[in-house]
C-alpha cells in the first residue's frame, strides 16, 4: 500500500491517495481541488480512481468531485446522500468497506460539522477537520464543541496510540502526541 | 508506506524492523541488527518505506540522502548530517537529536512530534506541514527557512532562531519561547493564541 499527498492551495486542504504498489485501482480522500498537479499523481503512479471517500462536504474538501468525476467513473462514499450534486454511497458508523483489497473503518465523530466521518485503514486516520496537529476542529458553538470532544474521545482514543493521523489540513501526527500535546484535548485527559 | 506490523513482543508497542518481526530492542542481537541498519542506510542515497526505530546514530553522513515515508521514531542521533536531505513525510517522533545540522535539507509532512533538539541547526532550509509538536529545543537554529503550515503547538523553545523565516500559518500555540527570536520574519502571519481556523 502507498500513501501519497497532494496540498491545494484553494481552501489549504489534503488530499491523499492511497493505492496498491505497482499502480491500479486507488482511493482518493477529500478532492479539495483536481488540478494539474494531482493528476499527475494520480496518472504518473499508474492509478485509476475508483473510490473517493468524503471525510465532510465543506467546499475545501470536496469542490475537486466535478472535474474528477469527468476523468474517472469513481464511487463517492460520504455521510450525506448528496455531495457535489452527485449521488454518494451513504456511510454510517461502523461500516466497514473494502476498497481494491484495502479495508476501511468508518467512524462517525461528529460536531464539526454534522456529517463528519473519520477514515481508519490500517493504522492511518484521515480525520478531515475533527482533529489536526495539536488543534480539533472549529465549532460554530459550545454545545458543538463538547459533542465534538466526547466523540474523540469514544471513536477516537480507544485506538492504537501509534496510529498515525493524516488531516484535512496541516501536518500529519499520531494519536499518542495529540493525547500529550494537543492542548485541545489535555481537558480529555484531566477528566481520565 | 513501510509496514506497520508490531513488535511480537507482547505489549511491545513500536514497529517491528523493516524485514523482521521484531523492534530493534527485542530483536536477537539488537547491536548487529543496529550495524546492519546502518550499513544499509549508507548504502544508497536513495531510501523508502523503511522502519527503523529505536536506532542510535553517531557521527553519519546523510548529507544529500533522500528518505521518503521512513520512520525513525524513538531514535537517537548525534552528529548526524542531514544537510542538503530530502526528508518526505518521514516519522521521527519521541527522538533524540544531538549536534546535529538539516541545513539546506527539504523536510515535508514530517512528524518530530516529542522530539528533543540541542545544538541542531535547520538553517536555509524547506521545512513545510511539518509537526514539531511538543517539542524541546535548546540552542537551535531555523534561520532563513520556510516554515510554512508547520506546528510547534505545545514546544518548549530555549534559544532558538527564527530569523527570517516564513512563518505563515506556522502554529506556536502554548508553546514556551525563551531567548527565541523571530527577527525579520513575519511572525504576525503565525498563530500564539487559540483561535478557529480549521
Amino acid at each position: 500500500m502507498k500513501l501519497y499527498f497532494h496540498f491545494a492551495l484553494i481552501g489549504f486542504a489534503n488530499t491523499y491517495i492511497i493505492g496498491p504498489d505497482n499502480g491500479g485501482d486507488a482511493i482518493l480522500i477529500d478532492p479539495g481541488t483536481m488540478d494539474a498537479e494531482l493528476l499527475t499523481l494520480i496518472e504518473q503512479n499508474n492509478y485509476y480512481i475508483r473510490h473517493v471517500l468524503v471525510t465532510h462536504a465543506h467546499s475545501s474538501h470536496v469542490k475537486g468531485i466535478t472535474t474528477l468525476s469527468k476523468i474517472y467513473d469513481a464511487r463517492i462514499y460520504a455521510k450525506n446522500f448528496n455531495v457535489e450534486s452527485r449521488n454518494v454511497t451513504v456511510l454510517k458508523d461502523g461500516d466497514t468497506i473494502t476498497c481494491n483489497g484495502i479495508e476501511v473503518e468508518v467512524l462517525e465523530v461528529q460536531g464539526h460539522s454534522s456529517d463528519s466521518l473519520v477514515y481508519h485503514i490500517n493504522g492511518l486516520l484521515f480525520t478531515g477537520d475533527v482533529l489536526a496537529a495539536g488543534r480539533v476542529g472549529n465549532t460554530e458553538n459550545s454545545f458543538s464543541r463538547a459533542l465534538l470532544l466526547r466523540s474523540i474521545r469514544e471513536k477516537i482514543y480507544p485506538l492504537p496510540n501509534r496510529t498515525l493521523i493524516f488531516p484535512g489540513h496541516g501536518p500529519p501526527s499520531l494519536l499518542k502526541a495529540e493525547k500529550m500535546f494537543n492542548p485541545d484535548l489535555q481537558l480529555l485527559e484531566k477528566d481520565d | 508506506m513501510f509496514d506497520f506490523s508490531r513488535c511480537r513482543k507482547s505489549e511491545c508497542e513500536l514497529f517491528s524492523v523493516t524485514g523482521k518481526e521484531y523492534c530493534l530492542h527485542h530483536v536477537d542481537n539488537p547491536e548487529e541488527c543496529g550495524e546492519d541498519i546502518r550499513n544499509y542506510l549508507r548504502s544508497s542515497y536513495m531510501h523508502k518505506d523503511l522502519n527503523f526505530s529505536c536506532i542510535t546514530m553517531d557521527g553519519e553522513d546523510f548529507s544529500s540522502y533522500n528518505f521518503t515515508v521512513c520512520n525513525f521514531s524513538d531514535s537517537t542521533f548525534r552528529k548526524v548530517d542531514f544537510s542538503r536531505c530530502r526528508l518526505k513525510i518521514c516519522f521521527f517522533q519521541y527522538s533524540t537529536f544531538t549536534d546535529c545540522t538539516f541545513s539546506y535539507s527539504d523536510i515535508k509532512y514530517s512528524v518530530f512530534a516529542g522530539c528533543t533538539f540541542s545544538h541542531c541547526t535547520f538553517s536555509h532550509s524547506d521545512i513545510v506541514h511539518s509537526n514539531f509538536l511538543g517539542i524541546q529545543a535548546d540552542t537551535c537554529t531555523f534561520n532563513n527557512s520556510d516554515l510554512y503550515y508547520s506546528n510547534f503547538t505545545s514546544s518548549h523553545l530555549k534559544d532558538v532562531t527564527f530569523v527570517d523565516c516564513n512563518v505563515k500559518k506556522a502554529d506556536f500555540l502554548e508553546s514556551t519561547r525563551k531567548g527565541v527570536s523571530f527577527k525579520y520574519s513575519n511572525y504576525e502571519e503565525a498563530r500564539f493564541e487559540q483561535d478557529t481556523t480549521v
